[in-house]
């Protein structure tokens, strides 16, 4: 099965393409040192509050600091996809878990916890934040992963309670039941993994949302704190008055954004199409 | 309601079709209530100022004018003053002011039902009685500096409109909506977050306003409001962020582009109980390695001064320039670390016993900050000490700061044209008592500003004043920053003597005077 | 259909109570309060008002305690309190700032399915063509922009270099009963939460529509003499229209939360506005208030799509 998956997924252009360019870009973040010896975090006081237009010394330019402006994309991509991919990972382990239990034992169950689901989706994710910020009195990049987990897994859920919710009339599911399969090991080993196509596009998916999600918090000053770059924060950057004759700083991050969202997202698809066309 | 032209032509009639009358100002926020008693912004502040007079105003260099008042005098000892009040002041509904305005007022002020924010302000006032409709007497228990101004400037509350509502229930009134005052102006129409027109009161006391109407836009972001000044959709912006200046200068050459010292000061909190802080030798080695003139420059392109003390540059007849200052110098914070034993780490941070120098730096989400607190943390980071940056809401960090939950924090403070310091420096100040959130105590400087609140004499007061400012620029209770300047762009067709202008607030308060050109 | 219907609403009681306890939980938890608000003026408010501010509103209660407060006025007089900021009522402060938000959401909303539907149902019938492949990578890009960003390149191009709008606000000054002024403002906010928007349209209108006309497919091929227009037309189109419903449904709630950033880039201060400042200012009546029209919106929105569902695809039945 995972290997005509693999065939269809490769005979589509734009899912090749989406998957070249996820490389491509994780490639250069983390390779990123190498790519360009300035620091990102070498503030030059003399050149502070004037940004420098790209030249031979710095490609991207400088910024209001006088930090290489490359150098800045290069790490902070490393921290945007890392907090993108990590609360991705934390928000699909709990979604799916939450999901197949409350799809596989239906019922009341499935009624109290889908009921809770859509509670959390009308809360103010603010109080969140800063709740857990405040509880843990920390402001690491740590946090804002959980917390961009937390404000994700909901949807996660529901696409797996409405898998496993339509798995379980299959024949498989009753033909385990009837060999007498508990439902843990129902749920772990037969519903889980059937229901993962569409996990693994709204996971990529995920990432992207999760990298949108901590350029809006560093909108409000409340994502990665300095000295760290990320894309966020160096779109906050460039939203200054200061910064707005620099061009450079603005399309910078913006472009990166749109350009690794692109890429996360026709991967996705690609995955989907493939696992689609074979799903009877 | 159909316009019958282009959507282009629709723009260019928008400006022919302004009323020359009409001063527009903008503003960044909307105001929250025009009840004096409950308003806690700037730009409610602002509005009220227009509706209600106090007993006595603003005049030039911060001196105190008559307004409601036509005179006052004191006993020798201070501590009990007598107002005459002006004759012939009615309030804009008709009814004549007289002293049971006053009183009232004062009282329902002092009421802990009423739940005045300001009321702890004005405790050193014991009574305020009538004798006779045009005149009050205010008997104080201690003397206070800050009596004339802020108490005799209280704006002043119509009694026959508000007396009927039990004082708990004022709160809720709707006054704070459809104020009543004996001031120039009177709310025309205010549609919250977006605009508030004045119009001009009819039944003004002090003659002819030759501005007849004042409307305030609300617009949030900084080009928008370049935008408006350039193309003269607005008279006045009183908010002219740093490094815009220049910028806005270029674009119309014929604005008028003032910059005053102001009353305010940034500065960072010391945590006096984190160890290492409460140490001399670090805060001096902090303010030797912090670049603040670089920042300033740079990042502000001038639009600031550096601090000295915590009286800011702008308060010019108090501003003492002859103290201890820290000029850039990395070297000598190093040595002065080094001589006080704290010693550099395999990681790069000092260390001396179990006393590590690494500290949070908590900071609100003010426009700007991360790069200013980079430039800080890179600055520290060279001369050993680690510096995480920690940005928080408004409320978290006050929290934090009062519980004494923090070690360093970044904070803007003043927007008083007086010196006084109390609540920050007083060593019975310490919360909950007082805003001294570093817990900081100097004997010599707690006697200053305690002194110093109760001294009227002027030449005495600045004696006083020059010795806190001497000792708290030695004794480092606060790391000082910069005072910001007070930045407005100004329409070529508005005049008034910009040789007496005065920042914030006060910038207003002979707007009902000044003259407006053609547009 | 009915008792469908009934149960949910029913149901839906219990569901708003624990949103209400929840959000009044965190709040009373979270760190900060209401007398922040006053802090701003920090050197003027002293202590002794602060305490007996926090004292005149309850706050010095534990949370739960100020919770039934809260409930209790809302059952027994309807009433969603008065704001911690400006003492007003919140339901005023509400309706205040609603019509701006839901002027530039709706508008935005008809502008995306007016543009995202057909051409998610072309690209449908022109599967893996050039046309899907661009229009694809165009969607998604929409999607990954920033909206603040756009905002301001929005601002940046059209307002400030070529001057053909304005750049901020709800109307130029002195124009305020002009509809042309009005939509000459309401162009850049709504072109730019219309391009956000349009990438989860366009995907799901051609994923709906891509799976009707894999059905149809085997169906026409075994009937006779029906044109291929025809059938797409007129059965096609009709159900794939349905999940279309199904996210408008769900779109609901969107029209009252996250359109801060464009409310405070372009300076149209509506519910958005009021939200995100409430929440800062701790002004707990009306971020309760307004958590709880969200929580409605939600719930309304679901049941909307579900019967939408129940009453197009008869092979639906709830009971």
């Amino acid at each position: 099965m995972i290997s005509r998956i693999a065939f269809r997924f490769s005979s589509r252009r734009s899912a090749l393409a989406g998957g070249v360019a996820v490389l491509i870009i994780i490639l250069s973040v983390v390779l990123g040192p190498y790519l360009d010896p300035h620091s990102p975090n070498a503030i030059d006081h003399h050149i502070m509050g004037y940004p420098q237009a790209p030249s031979a010394e710095h490609l991207l330019g400088t910024d209001l600091l006088g930090r290489d402006v490359l150098a800045r994309a290069l790490s902070g991509g490393r921290v945007s996809i890392a907090i993108g991919f990590t609360a991705m990972l934390v928000a699909v382990v709990f979604g799916t878990l939450y999901g197949a239990i409350a799809g596989a034992f239906g019922g009341p169950l499935d009624a109290v916890m889908m009921r809770i689901v859509d509670a959390l989706f009308s809360f103010p994710t603010f109080f969140l934040i800063i709740t857990v910020e405040a509880l843990t009195n920390q402001f690491a990049v740590g946090i804002i992963v959980l917390i961009l987990g937390l404000l994700s897994w909901m949807g996660v859920a529901r696409l797996v309670r409405a898998e496993v919710l339509s798995l379980r009339g299959r024949d498989f599911v009753e033909a385990a039941r009837a060999l007498g399969v508990g439902p843990a090991r129902l749920i772990a080993r037969h519903l889980i993994p059937n229901a993962l196509a569409p996990v693994i596009v709204a996971a990529t998916l995920a990432i992207g949302d999760n990298i949108l999600a901590e350029t809006g918090l560093s909108y409000l000053g409340l994502g990665v704190q300095p000295p760290t770059a990320s894309w966020g924060n160096m779109l906050q950057d460039a939203l200054l008055p200061a910064a707005r004759e620099a061009p450079w700083m603005v399309l910078t991050p913006g472009i990166l954004i749109v350009a690794t969202l692109v890429a996360f997202a026709l991967l996705g698809d690609g995955i989907r199409a493939a696992i689609d066309a074979d799903a009877a | 309601m159909l316009c019958a032209c282009s959507l282009a032509g629709c723009s260019a009639s928008a400006k022919q079709s302004r009323d020359p009358n009409t001063l527009v100002v903008l503003e960044i926020a909307d105001a929250d209530t025009l009840n004096p008693l409950f308003a806690n912004n700037y730009y409610s502040f602002l509005y009220y100022g227009l509706i209600f007079d106090g007993l006595t105003n603003t005049g030039d260099n911060f001196t105190n004018v008559p307004d409601l008042a036509t005179s006052w005098k004191s006993t020798p000892d201070k501590l009990h003053w007598t107002v005459e009040l002006r004759r012939g002041v009615t309030w804009s509904d008709g009814v004549p002011f007289t002293s049971d305005d006053v009183v009232w007022t004062w009282h329902t002020q002092m009421d802990p039902a009423t739940g005045f924010p300001y009321r702890g302000q004005f405790t050193y006032i014991k009574s305020v009685t009538a004798q006779g409709p045009y005149r009050v007497r205010f008997d104080l228990s201690n003397k206070n500096a800050l009596f004339e101004s802020q108490g005799l400037g209280a704006p002043i509350l119509p009694a026959h409109v508000l007396e009927k509502i039990p004082h708990a229930e004022l709160r809720t009134s709707t006054f704070g909506e459809h104020p009543i005052g004996t001031g120039p102006y009177v709310l025309e129409r205010w549609r919250h977050d977006q605009d508030a027109s004045f119009k001009a009161n009819p039944r003004w006391w002090g003659g002819t306003q030759t501005v007849r109407r004042i409307v305030f836009e609300v617009v949030l972001n900084d080009q928008a409001r370049n935008d408006a000044m350039v193309d003269g959709d607005a008279d006045l912006d009183d908010n002219i962020p740093p490094s815009a200046f220049d910028a806005l200068k270029a674009a119309h050459a014929k604005l008028q582009l003032i910059r005053i010292p102001d009353t305010y000061t940034e500065f960072v909190y010391v945590n006096f109980r984190r160890p290492g802080l409460d140490d001399l030798a670090v805060r001096q080695a902090m303010m030797y390695g912090w670049d603040r003139q670089a920042i300033v420059d740079g990042l502000y392109r001038g639009d600031f001064a550096l601090a000295t003390s915590l009286v800011p540059n702008g308060l010019r007849l108090w501003y003492d320039p002859r103290v201890k200052r820290y000029p850039y110098d990395p070297k000598r914070a190093r040595d002065i670390l080094e001589r006080a034993g704290y010693r550099l780490g395999a990681d790069g941070v000092r260390r001396r016993g179990n006393v590590r120098l690494t500290y949070t730096l908590d900071d609100t989400q003010a426009s700007g900050h991360p790069d200013m607190d980079a430039a800080f943390q890179a600055d520290m980071r060279s001369i050993g000490i680690a510096i995480t940056i920690h940005t928080i809401d408004f409320a978290t960090y006050i929290d934090q700061a009062q519980d004494g939950n923090f070690d360093l924090g970044m904070i803007e403070w003043g927007g008083v044209p007086d010196p006084d310091q109390t609540t920050l420096l007083g060593c019975d100040q310490f919360p909950p008592n007082g805003n001294n959130d570093m817990r900081f105590c100097d004997p010599a400087i707690s006697r200053d500003v305690d002194l110093g609140l109760k001294t009227l004499d002027y030449p005495a007061r600045r004696k006083i004043y020059d010795d806190m400012q001497r000792r708290v620029a030695q004794d480092i209770p606060v790391l000082y920053f910069a005072d910001p300047y007070f930045q407005i762009a100004i329409s070529p067709r508005v005049h008034f003597d910009l040789k007496t202008v005065l920042p914030d607030l006060a910038l207003y308060r002979d707007v009902q005077h000044w003259r407006l050109g053609r547009l | 259909m009915s008792t469908f219907i009934a149960r949910r609403v029913l149901g839906a009681i219990p569901l708003l109570l624990l949103i209400s306890i929840i959000s009044y939980a965190m709040m009373g938890l979270s760190p900060g309060g209401p007398a922040a608000i006053f802090a701003a003026q920090a050197q003027r408010m002293s202590p002794i008002a602060r305490a007996e501010f926090i004292h005149s509103l309850g706050l010095d209660k534990p949370w739960y305690v100020q919770y039934l407060y809260w409930l209790g006025n809302l059952v027994f007089h309807g009433s969603l309190g008065y704001s911690y900021v400006d003492q007003r009522p919140v339901i005023e402060k509400i309706l205040e700032h609603v019509p701006v938000t839901v002027e530039m959401l709706s508008l935005a909303l008809v502008a995306t399915v007016l543009i995202a539907v057909p051409i998610g149902i072309v690209a449908a019938l022109k599967r893996d063509t050039a046309f899907d492949y661009v229009t694809t990578v165009v969607a998604f890009a929409s999607y990954g922009m920033p909206v603040f960003w756009l905002s301001i390149i929005l601002i940046d191009l059209f307002a400030v270099h070529l001057g053909w709008f304005p750049s901020a606000g709800a109307n130029s000054i002195g124009q305020e009963g002009n509809p042309l002024d009005r939509l000459r403002h309401l162009v850049l906010p709504v072109t730019a939460l219309t391009v956000v928007s349009l990438a989860s349209w366009i995907r799901y209108q051609r994923g709906a529509m891509v799976n009707v006309l894999g059905e149809l497919y085997l169906r026409t091929a075994r009937s006779k003499g029906l044109s291929e227009a025809r059938v797409i037309l007129h059965h096609a189109l009709r159900n794939a229209l349905l999940p279309t419903i199904t996210l408008l449904g769900l779109s609901l709630p969107g029209l009252f939360s996250g359109a801060y950033f464009i409310e405070y880039v372009f300076s149209v201060p509506g519910m958005g506005y009021l939200g995100i400042n409430a929440v800062f200012q701790r002004d707990y009546p009306t971020v309760m208030a307004l958590t709880m029209l969200t929580a409605v919106l939600v719930i309304l929105g679901n049941l909307l799509a579900d019967i939408a569902y129940g009453i197009v695809d008869p092979r639906i039945r709830y009971d």
